[in-house]
């Protein structure tokens, strides 16, 4: 029996230690079989996961300028941890702060703007984000593809002169502020205007601001003035503009001779106008304005309508030379306004510069009705004249004729700032590296006190510039692309009218001008004024001139 | 007793060898089923390795034109995004419609530029060498489709013009009763338009009929009608012994009839005109302006013409008003293809500011013709809406017969253009071209000098439409011997352009 059992366990041994080497051939092979599928298995687990993490997100770039705009485009909201960026050459990974972003969490369907600042050195290029769970998301820059179209509009800026007062052209036009402040006595700073005798300013105590004082011209007894200027005030055009059906208010800009026992009341206050000369602004007048030539209105237009029953000829408009024996115009007014100014002449030993501003000289308001403001510089007071006197001057005033003529130290410039906003400038430049030059048009309007008209190249003989369409570079240099001198521009206006509502002292005129860029850089396209004639026989004309509308079309590189 | 052990451990021998070989078979069997499963999970891992590769291949196509030999086709150009490199297997492309897949190759329909492996940030270009195949994606060697998507490409629209609108030039008009349809008050043409000194009636009215006539003649304008190459005419005078016109079967003595004046239109004639000894084409003849004499005019028509109108004085010694038929005149007096109207109040003589300009001087009886409403032509409507403003271009030319202009003539409003309130007739905005302006431009005697302007039109920010017009007048009719300029203005070609709000 024991033989048996050795001869059976040694079977059983052998058995076993065979079984045991086989096995484990196969369960090492197994194995290792095992480990490579799951590690392939959790590789493409993993990878898969990271696919649905950054599947989600689609972001796009958007370059303007400095601003880079990161546009998400996918269906979840991307929280960012990291913006990749290519500062110079060098890649860097940033914080969206460091980067200037406005935030950073980009919404799904929104976007967030990065302003990167001066480290981030050109192309300071996006390349992608990484977000809070480690996964990186490239940005998308689109490929900018240039494709021609014909297109069925034209692209043109609309310049017009929506503003209240001559001192808003600081703000939209640049204009320097101390060529447009109120001329207070002893105001340091105001510069512009010179006269041959007495400057315009105005003393304090001359100005008023009301709400709806009542302003009228004594009873019975219309004033006489040297030139009027009556036209839609700018804040109803504005009104009306959109849409709000209201009865007209006025704006008038007066001036005129001495006038010993003539005034009229502002508030409770009478405003003599015996002194030096005179220039008055009324604001925000409600009521009528009648023109009277002799004993017969000529001329009204009013709040009412039934104001002016009888008199089809409105008074908005120009009227020149109503002390003139042959056209013995008067104004009357009587309505409530909100603003009245009087400017007196006075020794220019009342203003530290000895000059005044161009605010007395500039009115802003709708002179034709057809609903835009219109910028008018107008330097004339009181009457006309050839090349044997002074201009502005009237021989048949009280004592001694004064002296009005008025003229520029300097030039009014308005940088046409909304050109440059409208192409995406803040600081109304034009990029001359995109721009090849501008398409300038202009309706304008001029008018003087040379009379008679066949004279006044005798009367004026210099040849001088009143209108300049210029182009300003950021190095402070301008170039002068148009000019309109005297001789030019005179051509087109009648000076003097009798025949009113038929004759025209002008129409406004149509004018383009191509502003050629010269090339890469920051460029300001300027219109500029000035009265360059000062005063003596000769050479000492008054002016009106006045812009209406600027359209600038841009033409590509 | 010996056998039985020996078979005893035989037995236990051949039981060892049985087990064995039956573990060995059985483990063969098991290790043929574990290796033919392995390469199945060996696919996982290259499986696993593909989804890892296509997970991270990122490429972008762009379709684009381009110069291929002589042609230009569709391509599209596939850029590497991503951070892995990429082999790109095949092309979608369309056919008409429908989706094809071509593999890559050198002799393959579709070729890269950049065979092989796109490494990041390198890119190439597909080209399909058969036009009608356009590549739209392509299939990398990972597995992963690619095709063009719009939301990567971004369009930079740049116009290659600026569009102006023709609304007068060319063949708008052809004669006076197409302009008929341009104006804005038709019932101007038979009544009410203009106050004359010397009133008019209309003798003649006739349709498709020969015309001959030999008259003496001040002022006369020939124009083409570009479309069926005939000729219209205006002639303007005072008649004289021996003038006389016969329409069809009516003869006409006109040197009765229009002794003090007369105006003949003629539309779509065919046949002789003659001025003077030489048969005339199109243009302007002032014959009395510039030479100081009449011309003989003479027409013999070869066939019918379309319209025949003579005006010939009444013998109303006051002022009337008449209609615009006679001093409107439609043609091409250059001969450019392009018809000019042509509004003409000057009949015979200059004058200045010491006369009255425009004279019969056989019968010392003033010709002074002045508009009581203006030639107003409608072009085209704009809704404030849709345009904030417009540019009008206007190439026209003009001529007056007064020698000292400003001392003989007020500064009044000849051409006006702008908007109208369609519906109350209101004029909303307007430029205009007054007097003062205008002479400028003309040079006596008479010639023809073309002046272009462009006018800014700014258009009210109202939901309404606006009727853009454009008007001229003659606002003289006299005071003395002031204020009394007659004219002559045509208008050549009037363009527009758009701005959109």
């Amino acid at each position: 029996m024991s033989r048996l059992l050795r001869k059976g366990v040694s079977t059983l041994i052998l058995a076993f230690l065979i079984a045991i080497a086989v096995l484990s051939v196969f369960t090492y092979l197994v194995l290792s079989m095992a480990r490579a599928t799951q590690i392939a298995v959790t590789g493409l687990r993993s990878v898969v996961e990271y696919s649905y993490k950054a599947s989600p997100y689609s972001l796009a770039l958007n370059e303007t300028g400095r601003g880079r705009e990161i546009v998400n485009l996918g269906g979840s909201d991307l929280v960012i941890d990291r913006i990749v960026v290519k500062s110079g050459d060098w890649l860097e990974v940033l914080t969206p702060q460091e980067v200037g972003c406005s935030g950073n969490v980009i919404k799904a369907g929104s976007s967030i703007t990065c302003t990167p600042p001066p480290t981030c050195r050109a192309p300071c290029e996006f390349i992608a984000v990484i977000n809070k769970e480690g996964v990186v998301v490239n940005i998308y820059k689109p490929l900018i593809r240039a494709r021609t179209l014909n297109v069925t509009t034209m692209f043109l800026i609309a310049i017009t002169f929506d503003m209240i007062s001559p001192q808003d052209l600081v703000q939209e036009f640049n204009v320097s502020p101390s060529l447009v402040a109120k001329p207070y006595p002893n105001t340091p700073s105001i510069v512009g205007m010179e006269s041959g005798d007495k400057l315009l300013l105005l003393p304090r105590g001359q100005e008023s601001e009301f709400y709806n004082a009542p302003v009228y011209t004594d009873p019975g007894n219309p004033l006489p003035f040297g030139v009027a200027v009556v036209g839609y005030d700018p804040s109803w055009v504005k009104e009306n503009r959109s849409g709000i059906k209201i009865p007209p208010r006025f704006s008038l800009l007066i001036a005129g001779p001495k006038s010993p026992g003539t005034g009229f009341n502002a508030g409770n206050k009478r405003i003599s106008l015996a002194e030096n000369g005179w220039r008055v602004l009324i604001n925000n007048f409600t009521g009528y304005v009648k023109i009277w030539r002799g004993s017969q209105v000529i001329a009204c237009s009013s709040t009412r309508p039934q104001d002016c029953s009888g008199v089809s000829l409105p008074a908005v408009g120009f009227w020149y030379y109503g002390v003139d024996q042959g056209l013995n115009l008067k104004i009357e007014f009587n309505g409530v306004a909100s603003y009245v100014a009087n400017f007196m002449r006075m020794s220019s030993s009342q203003s530290p510069t000895r000059e005044t501003s161009y605010y007395p000289y500039l009115y802003i308001g709708d002179v034709d009705g057809n609903g835009i403001n219109d910028l008018i510089f107008i330097t004339e007071d009181v009457y006309y004249g050839s090349y044997d006197k002074i201009d502005d001057m009237w021989p048949n005033e009280p004592g001694k004729p004064n002296d009005y003529s008025d003229y520029s130290t300097q030039p009014l410039e308005l940088k046409l700032m909304q050109i440059g906003r409208a192409l995406g400038n803040q600081d109304g430049s034009i990029d001359g590296s995109m721009y090849s030059g501008v398409l300038l048009y202009m309706n304008i309007l001029f008018h003087d006190n040379s009379y008679p008209d066949v004279n006044q190249l005798r009367d004026i003989d210099r040849t001088d510039w009143v209108l300049r369409v210029v182009l300003l570079d950021d190095k402070g240099y301008e170039y002068i692309v148009r000019e309109y001198r005297y001789q030019e521009i005179c051509n087109y206006h009648k000076s003097y009218v009798t025949d009113f509502g038929r004759d025209n002292y002008f129409v406004k005129l149509s004018q383009t001008v191509y502003i050629p860029i010269p090339g890469p850089g920051r460029y300001w396209v300027a219109v500029v004024f000035q009265d360059p004639y000062q005063s003596g026989k000769t050479n000492d004309a008054d002016l009106t001139v006045g812009v209406e509308l600027i359209g600038v079309t841009p033409f590509y590189r | 007793m010996r056998a039985k052990r020996v078979s005893l451990f035989r037995r236990g021998a051949g039981e060892a060898i049985a087990a064995t070989i039956a573990f060995a078979v059985l483990s063969l069997a098991i290790a043929y089923i574990i290796l033919g499963a392995v390469p199945r999970l060996s696919i996982a891992p290259s499986t696993a390795s593909g989804a890892v590769l296509g997970g991270v291949e990122q490429l972008v196509v762009i379709q684009r034109e381009m110069e291929v030999g002589s042609n230009r086709t569709i391509v599209i150009e596939v850029l590497n995004a991503g951070s892995a490199p990429v082999r790109i297997d095949a092309v979608l492309v369309t056919v008409g419609g429908t989706p094809l897949l071509v593999r890559l190759g050198s002799k393959s329909i579709c070729n890269s530029t950049q065979p092989g492996v796109l490494v990041p940030r390198s890119s190439t270009i597909i080209i399909c060498s058969r036009a009608d195949y356009k590549p739209v994606g392509i299939v990398t060697q990972g597995g992963k489709v690619f095709v063009v998507n719009p939301r990567i490409e971004a369009l930079f629209e740049k116009p290659t013009g600026i569009p102006m609108k023709t609304l007068y030039g060319g063949v708008t008009v052809t004669s006076t009763s197409s302009l008929l349809r341009l104006l804005y008050n038709k019932t101007i043409v038979y009544s009410g338009a203009i106050n004359t000194t010397i009133p008019m009636k209309l003798l003649l009215n006739k349709s498709s009929e020969y015309v001959n006539a030999q008259l003496s003649a001040s002022l006369v304008v020939v124009g083409l009608n570009p479309v069926n190459g005939k000729l219209n005419i205006l002639i303007i005078g005072n008649a004289t012994s021996g003038n006389s016109i016969t329409v069809g079967n009516d003869a006409v003595d006109l040197s009765r009839a229009g002794a003090l004046r007369y105006r003949l239109k003629i539309e779509n004639f065919t046949g002789v005109i003659q001025i003077g000894s030489s048969p005339a084409g199109p243009g302007i003849y002032p014959c009395l302006i510039n030479t100081g004499k009449s011309c003989r005019v003479t027409i013999s028509s070869s066939e019918p013409a379309d319209i025949i109108r003579l005006y010939t004085n009444t013998t109303t010694l006051t002022p009337q008003a008449v209609g615009l038929d006679p001093y409107i005149f439609v043609g091409d007096i250059d001969g450019d293809g392009n018809t000019e109207t042509i509004f003409v109040t000057q009949d015979f003589t200059t004058g200045n500011s010491g006369s009255v300009n425009d004279v019969n001087k056989r019968f010392n009886r003033v010709a002074l013709d002045s508009s009581l409403k203006p030639v107003r032509l409608i072009l085209s409507t704009v809704n404030g809406s849709q345009y904030s403003a417009a540019v009008l271009s206007i190439r026209f030319f003009y001529w007056d017969n007064s020698i000292d202009d400003i001392s003989d003539n007020d500064n009044r409003v000849i051409v006006r253009a702008g908007l109208l309130d369609t519906a109350t007739g209101e004029v909303r905005y307007s430029v205009a071209l007054s007097y003062y302006e205008l002479c400028r431009y003309r040079h006596p005697p008479f010639s023809i000098s073309y002046v272009t302007k462009d006018f800014m039109i700014y258009i009210p920010s109202e939901n309404k439409e606006f009727q853009v017009f454009i008007e001229l007048a003659d606002p003289y009719s006299n005071t003395g011997n002031r204020n009394d300029a007659d004219i002559l203005i045509g208008l050549s070609y009037i363009g527009m352009s758009l701005v959109s709000r």
